[in-house]
């Protein structure tokens, strides 16, 4: 290749194209020492290292990061180790490995008792204090469900750990009391009254279960109208006017937004734009990239197109040649035929005077 | 030159390359944080499947470990060698294999604004990188279609433009005209963008 055909080469080499032969005499060529070329590749691979901005980022899989922190912690370790293997220096210093523990995630806030139920749920173990407490919980606003199931299960434990005791300490009454027939009769007497006890702490253990149950519903009604609370936030968060850079946001995610390019036409051939237009809010967001400088007095404004065109607002440029216009109360989207831009004298002409520099259907 | 650039989940600073290359684990895991979603998807485009591609990048991610020291920011922004790296292992994969996925031929067409986005960035994040996809997006769009789509056969499938020319049945000299206008076009309305990139804005 001469000089010529290797310059026309970096695009495709760039973009990783060419046929390795081809691609082995470009790289031969700029490693010799050609700063003008290797100036150009570095815009080309710049340009083609944007190109997979135009896809759908996506988060790989969670064990993806895990795994591979691990191997690399794992390839540390074994640098480090063999005396004759010369690691480099910062490699010894190892900083600790983050331990991977990703928060619980509720996708129900807690209510505001979470906090309690770890106190509530020490329910003194002491029988005599056990079932007086159960009636009036009954009665309790069910935002406290959390704390009171919490309790309820303490108490659970409480009573069929007490019951055990009952049980236990009647088997070992009967088994040291097989002796004599005095022995046995005060044994027996005992048992029963034993077995009387024991009775009434199942019979209150059977009705801390009931009540238990009765906590865990109320607890799912809590959680199903935290959900509908929730859900009429979101909606209200959708429909109040927001800050710019929510509503971009909000427009770039629905589902529903329209997109249209824009081409720069012969006045700024490197010029682009989209609009994103939400149908339903009728809302929408401009954004323009490589317009020409404004001259003094002048200012670019946004056309949308029905049957007539109707201003949609004017625009300046920022630093960065970008330009951008929040939109609303914009025509149906139906009836939108086609999005212009003109320059026009500052504040902008209630119809369009000026060349035409952006055009684009929706 | 020195002017903060703002950093947003899918850029990567020079900087942070040199921690990673001096060993910093730290560094490494914030590099894997602002560069695997869009590495994500890319080599799952290339190779067809997003399992293959979450195996493949566990290969690419640990050569970037090892590789990380003989980075050399004048040959490029650390995204443009991350993104060469994962799209020529990807490549590499597809023909070792003999074969491509099914899903790769997707045009950009289809995708709609909803996909546009990163689903897992805040507000702020959301507004900086959806601008620089909606523009990467718009400037592909505003290509003439035979020319977006031998980019998009070339960068996105990783199709020599031999192989262009085979599976359109267009002359070679003809996609390597289409593909060269369409990176000198790129090169203009992208220029603020790898402008950026490359740290050339005041």
């Amino acid at each position: 290749m001469d000089h010529e055909q290797l310059e026309e080469s970096l695009s495709l080499y760039a973009l990783g194209t060419l046929e390795p032969n081809s691609a082995r005499e470009v790289k031969s060529h700029l490693a010799s020492g050609c700063p003008p070329c290797s100036a150009l590749l570095r815009q080309y691979q710049g340009t083609a290292a944007m190109l997979p901005y135009a896809l759908t980022m996506k988060t790989p899989p969670a064990e993806l990061k895990a795994k591979i922190m691990r191997a690399i912690a794992g390839q540390n370790a074994q640098i480090a180790a063999p005396v004759d293997a010369p690691a480099p220096a910062a490699t010894l210093i190892l900083p600790p490995t983050k331990p991977e523990v990703p928060p619980a995630k509720m996708s129900i806030p807690p209510p505001p008792d979470m906090a309690q139920p770890r106190a509530a749920a020490k329910v003194e173990w002491e029988p005599s204090k056990i079932p007086r407490q159960t009636a009036s919980w009954r009665d309790r606003p069910a935002g406290r469900s959390l704390a009171l199931a919490a309790s309820l299960a303490g108490l659970l434990l409480g009573v069929s750990g007490y019951a055990y005791y009952l049980y236990a300490t009647l088997e070992a009454e009967r088994a040291a009391h097989v002796a004599g027939p005095m022995a046995l009769a005060k044994a027996t007497l005992k048992a029963s009254d034993l077995e009387r006890q024991l009775d009434e702490r199942q019979r209150d253990l059977s009705k801390a279960t009931s009540e238990l149950n009765h906590a865990v519903q109320a607890l799912g009604t809590t959680h199903k109208l935290l959900a509908k609370h929730q859900e009429q936030i979101e909606t209200l968060q959708a429909t109040r006017p927001s800050k710019p850079t929510e509503e971009i946001a909000r427009i770039f995610s629905s589902p529903y937004a329209k997109m249209a390019p824009l081409a720069g036409t012969d006045m700024a051939k490197d010029a682009y734009a989209m609009v994103f237009v939400e149908p339903d809010t009728r809302r929408g967001f401009f954004y323009a990239n490589n317009l020409p400088a404004l001259p003094a007095g002048k200012t670019y404004q946004l056309w949308v197109i029905t049957d007539k065109p109707v201003s949609a607002g004017v625009f300046s440029l920022d630093r960065g040649r970008k330009g951008r216009v929040m939109l609303q109360d914009m025509p149906e989207v139906g009836k939108i035929r086609q999005f212009a831009v003109s320059m026009e004298p500052d504040g902008g002409r209630p119809q369009p005077t000026g060349s035409i520099y952006l055009a684009g259907e929706l | 030159m020195d002017a903060p650039i703002p950093q947003s989940s899918s850029t990567v600073a020079p900087d942070l390359v040199a921690r990673v290359g001096g060993g910093d684990q730290a560094a490494f895991e914030q590099l894997y944080e602002q560069s695997s979603p869009l590495l994500f998807i890319l080599v799952s485009r290339i190779v067809g499947n997003e399992g293959e591609a979450a195996d493949l990048l566990q290969e690419v991610y640990l050569e970037v470990w090892r590789k990380a020291s003989n980075y050399d920011h004048a040959r490029g922004t650390p995204m443009a060698w991350l993104v060469t790296l994962a799209r020529s292992r990807a490549i590499d994969r597809v023909r070792a294999l003999g074969s491509r996925g099914k899903g790769v031929t997707a045009s950009l067409d289809d995708t709609p604004a909803s996909d546009l986005i990163a689903s897992n960035t805040d507000a702020m994040e959301i507004s900086a990188a959806s601008e620089r996809q909606a523009l990467v997006w718009a400037a592909l769009k505003t290509l003439p279609l035979v020319q977006r789509q031998a980019i998009e056969l070339a960068y996105y499938e990783g199709l020599t433009h031999v192989e262009i020319s085979e599976r359109l049945n267009v002359p070679l000299g003809t996609i390597k005209t289409r593909i060269r206008l369409a990176m000198e076009k790129l090169r203009g309305s992208l220029q603020p963008l790898w402008e950026e990139e490359l740290g050339l804005t005041e």
